[in-house]
């Protein structure tokens, strides 16, 4: 079968990201939000800071830190799952801090903490990868002073195919999952994992196809600050 | 007077001095709401679910039907269960961690709602007596919190009961098996929580943040579609007098059916 | 990425890239331009660190991005803010700011006062602040562990405090605070504002 013809469980082409829907600022409260649809996941994504660290024993006397909570709802899976954090929730708030950390000016904010929480209200694979994308929009919103941007996705391979952005189905059944985070204009990987078995040059194209998805979807990212921002009007304050 | 109690003090001031020119601080009259929206299956992946939001506050709720043991003393009903989580998205004071007190009435509250106005016939939610039925989990998630939290959380949940979907099981031989089909589940009744807060000697109705943070105590008051009381839960340090409850159960009548059309209309 | 120098614009202040710049967009090589505020320079190149507006200062050969965010509200040298007075020692006393501009913090940043920076000459900080006292105060200083504060000058000091004996909130007579249920009288180092600043 040609890669051509060959359709995905969802009728996608081996290369086609899933429709995504990105808003930023959906929070009253936050001071910086975005909220993200990628195929059938949502996730809403809230930064708080930065401000006082607590307990103070684990602040930086020289950087901010940044503390990345990721949540599942109960009702976000089939079937439900238990409202406490697991193991996994834990190990994604971890890569979700890995991810974004190169990203932000944190020796700005000594001392402070920036708490990024993602809050999954429905999952359907990808939700690290869609949780990071979001919360780079979160933290822009917040007013955060970035390096660049951090768009996420992931590529695999199922059924001897290389896929870009699987989605949970092809998660479960297909060879291999490579969640790849991306700053796109400073051109440098900041999330990489793998879970299954691929050829070192099947790895390569993966990488390689999750950072065309992640460029993409950088262009959305710009896109929802654009429609928040653009409308601001600007206070053009010359010379000193 | 504590000292710590300075700060919410001078709020108070400012929003009696508000009330007492017939206005609050947004505006409002003492016996309106913000605005309400609801809207219908935002998680297409659970059985059910809706969105409600009261001004700022916003509350999702989704629904998940499974199967279960039935209590020992109720062997021959169905199962509801009904949490809240207080995610640390809602409110700067918000953290990570186990429910609280708080996010616990809260539950409870819109469970009791529910559960009292007959809303669901637990009793056709049995499968196999003593063995099996259905177990209908209400979860209820704040993204935001400006107030007021429990008539949009009541609002949400039931709206997604509204919309759920439960599974047909066919019964043999002592054991269930799904068939692939599903059937809305029965809502007999929609129970509207209103929720008034008191302040100095004025009722307020849909109180904010702030009007919570400054209220000597808040009653909210559930009721059905004929007018009937089904649950009612006072809250905070102060006392009310006789006439303050029947004022707040007839601000609730009055009020219901305005919070039930906006039930009814959801998509 | 440059468009041309638009004419006209007043005190060398120019802009070269209209509309949006976002965090990591290239502004110019450090060659042309310097990164100034809101931009930062790797390898060579300056880019952006806020979604703004961009200028190019060209007296100053520096490049600025003003944002068009939120700006993130922290402790900052010269600021006013207002906090509670937690524990008192003897030349320190602990304040938790929880106003600074105005603007609500949640949860309080920490701050100190240290008894040289009261602008009052007392031997020990018990005679000018009290825990649980409301103090507005400058911020003079981050780069320590605490952000430190004073409340030297009218402006600054305490505008609410409460009689150590029964709690009431004590009355301004003068210089001095009485407590208006127990008569009890007291010393603070005390704002022009005492009692009239707005809080909420």
């Amino acid at each position: 079968m040609s890669e051509e013809k060959w359709r995905r469980v969802d009728g996608r082409a081996w290369n086609e990201l899933r429709p995504i829907k990105i808003e930023s600022g959906v929070l009253p409260n936050a001071d910086g939000s975005a909220y993200i649809e990628m195929g059938r996941n949502k996730i809403i994504v809230a930064v708080y800071g930065p401000r006082e660290m607590h307990p103070k024993h684990l602040a930086k006397p020289d950087m901010a830190v940044l503390r990345c909570r990721y949540h599942m709802s109960p009702f976000s899976t089939h079937p439900r799952r238990s409202p406490g954090p697991s193991r996994r929730d834990t190990e994604i708030g971890m890569v979700m801090r890995y991810a974004l950390e190169p990203a932000i000016f944190l020796e700005r904010f000594p001392r402070a903490t920036i708490d990024v929480y993602a809050e999954v209200l429905q999952a359907d694979g990808g939700t690290r990868c869609a949780s990071i994308t979001a919360a780079a929009v979160a933290l822009v919103d917040a007013g955060i002073p970035m390096r660049d941007l951090v768009a996420a996705c992931a590529a695999g391979k199922i059924e001897g195919h290389i896929i870009l952005d699987l989605n949970d189905h092809e998660d479960k059944y297909g060879e291999a999952d490579v969640p790849v985070a991306y700053m796109p204009r400073l051109d440098r990987v900041t999330l990489l994992q793998m879970d299954g078995v691929l050829h070192p040059d099947e790895l390569r194209r993966c990488i390689e196809l999750a950072i065309e998805g992640c460029q993409h979807i950088y262009e959305l990212q710009r896109e929802a600050l654009k429609r928040k921002y653009e409308e601001v009007v600007e206070e053009v304050k010359e010379g000193e | 007077m504590s000292r710590l109690s300075i700060i919410p003090k001078l709020k108070r001031r400012k929003i009696l001095d508000a009330i007492a020119s017939g206005k609050r601080m947004d505006g409002r009259g003492l016996e309106e709401y913000r605005e309400i929206s609801v809207r219908r299956g935002v998680v297409e992946k659970a059985e059910g679910s809706a969105e409600a939001r009261i001004g700022d506050t916003w509350v999702v709720a989704g629904v998940k039907i499974e199967i279960g043991e039935p209590f020992e003393d109720t062997p021959d009903e169905g199962i509801l269960v009904c949490s809240a989580d207080f995610a640390p998205v809602a409110s700067p004071t918000f953290e990570p961690g186990p429910p609280d007190e708080a996010s616990i009435e809260l539950a409870r509250v819109v469970d009791r709602g529910i559960r009292s106005s007959d809303a669901l016939s637990l009793k056709d939610l049995c499968l196999i007596p003593g063995r099996k039925v259905y177990v209908i989990y209400i979860d209820l998630c704040i993204l935001n919190h400006a107030g007021n939290l429990l008539d949009a959380a009541s609002l949400a949940a039931v709206a997604a009961l509204m919309e759920a979907k439960k599974p047909i099981y066919e019964v043999r031989d002592g054991e269930v098996y799904p068939t692939g089909e599903v059937e809305p589940l029965k809502l007999r009744r929609l129970p509207i929580a209103v929720s008034m807060a008191k302040i100095g000697d004025v009722i307020v109705l849909d109180p904010t943040f702030d009007e919570e943070e400054v209220m000597d105590t808040r009653i909210t008051v559930t009721v059905d579609e004929e007018g009937n009381v089904c649950a009612v839960q006072k809250s905070g340090p102060q006392g009310l007098s006789v006439e303050e409850i029947w004022k707040a159960i007839e601000i609730a009548v009055n009020k219901a059916p305005m919070l039930r059309e906006k039930l009814e209309a959801a998509l | 990425m440059g468009e041309p120098v638009e004419a006209g614009m007043s005190r060398g202040v120019k802009r070269l890239r209209s509309g949006l710049v976002f965090p990591g967009d290239k502004l110019a090589v450090i060659e042309e331009f310097l990164d100034g505020p809101g931009a930062y320079q790797e390898d060579g190149v300056v880019r952006s660190a806020e979604l703004g507006d961009v200028k190019f200062d060209l007296e100053r050969r520096e490049v600025r991005v003003s944002k068009r965010t939120r700006t993130p509200i922290l402790p900052e040298e010269g600021l006013e803010v207002i906090g509670e007075v937690g524990s008192v020692k003897r030349r320190t006393a602990n304040v938790e700011i929880f106003y600074i501009k105005g603007v609500e913090v949640s949860p309080p940043f920490t701050g100190v006062i240290h008894i040289s920076s009261v602008g009052l000459e007392v031997k020990n900080m018990n005679l000018a602040l009290r825990s649980g006292d409301i103090v507005k105060a400058r911020v003079i200083n981050t780069k320590n562990r605490f952000t430190q504060l004073s409340i030297e000058g009218s402006r600054y000091g305490v505008i609410y405090a409460f009689c150590s004996k029964c709690g009431s909130l004590l009355e301004q007579r003068r210089m001095r605070l009485i407590c208006p249920r127990c008569g009890r009288v007291e010393r603070r180092k005390i704002a022009r504002t005492y009692g009239s600043e707005e809080l909420a």
